[in-house]
């Protein structure tokens, strides 16, 4: 499906701790990140840039598709646990739309990967992400029409945001 | 290591992920801000009076409460109280409404105005 690999090695082949290292320091730097941007003083509380996005961005273009998944996984999971929020209504909201917003890029990298840039992938994602976190909201916890006037509110953040973590994500493929 | 392919310049995909957020903008803001009122009714309740108005015909409506008598206009698809008996008037201050689940209420003359849409469900927690 995916071109031939980029770090040939396979994890449990001779060079696999090569592989490991790299998913341990892209989480670390994700969840470095993502805590980071939750120290930033915000006049909304779901206002956010989505760096550690960024992160999964540059991913995509040194690892498998499966290892990327256990990234995303295990960043939000850690970053949760040291931000307090692990299993509470936010945790639930960010595993949500850490995920979906995973598969869409993965699909988007792999298949469409010719007409899209790491920009574009990646407002896709902040969209996808979102889109997910609202329709989650509306059907666990509010369960109202209402909360579809958030939507022109979140789609301008999440292009926003997206663009500029698209933009950190090329610099950070383009300069490591 | 080596880097699979650079992806650096803008390609066309991005520019339709890009309409398509900008169009989700446009579209759900317009109908935030325009199509609200169709169909729409407006409420009156009082302790000895309730009915219920087309937003769209131009009315005056007295209602009767404790203290008198508050008037509460219907016009060009907007409501407001032009007239009441209270001490502070907040429900005049309160202005002109023209959106489902917007409200008017006046305690001291215990009035409640509100337009309400169809298969509109809103509970405390939205509001």
């Amino acid at each position: 499906m995916y071109k031939k690999s980029y770090i040939s090695e396979s994890i449990r082949g001779a060079g696999g701790r090569r592989r490991l290292f790299y998913i341990a320091f892209l989480a670390t730097m994700a969840i470095f990140l993502a805590i980071a941007e939750h120290m930033i003083p915000k006049p909304l509380p779901w206002m956010r840039i989505g760096l550690a996005n960024a992160v999964t961005l540059y991913a995509f273009t040194i690892l498998r598709p499966k290892e990327v998944f256990f990234l995303v996984l295990s960043r939000t999971v850690a970053a949760s646990l040291l931000l307090g929020s692990f299993l509470s209504v936010t945790f639930v909201l960010s595993v949500s739309g850490a995920l979906s917003s995973f598969c869409v890029m993965c699909l988007l990298y792999l298949f469409f990967g010719r007409w899209f840039s790491l920009v574009g992938i990646s407002v896709a994602g902040a969209l996808t992400s979102n889109m997910t976190q609202l329709l989650i909201v509306n059907a666990l916890f509010i369960q109202s029409d209402l909360s579809y006037y958030f939507i022109p509110i979140l789609t301008g953040f999440a292009l926003a945001g997206g663009i500029l973590s698209g933009l950190f994500g090329r610099f950070l493929s383009e300069n490591i | 290591m080596t880097v699979k392919k650079k992806r650096t310049r803008l390609r066309p995909g991005d520019c339709a992920i890009v309409a398509i957020a900008v169009s989700l903008i446009v579209v759900f803001s317009c109908r935030y801000f325009f199509a609200s009122s169709g169909g729409a009714r407006i409420e009156i309740t009082a302790p000895s009076y309730d009915d219920s108005f087309s937003l769209e015909e131009n009315r005056v409506v007295d209602v009767s409460g404790p203290l008198g008598i508050t008037r509460v206009v219907i016009r060009d698809g907007e409501v407001w109280v032009s007239e009441s008996p209270c001490k502070q008037k907040i429900c005049v201050k309160m202005g002109h409404k023209h959106r489902v689940g917007d409200q008017i209420i006046c305690i001291p003359n215990r009035v409640l105005v509100e337009i309400v849409g169809k298969g509109e469900q809103v509970d405390g927690i939205a509001r």
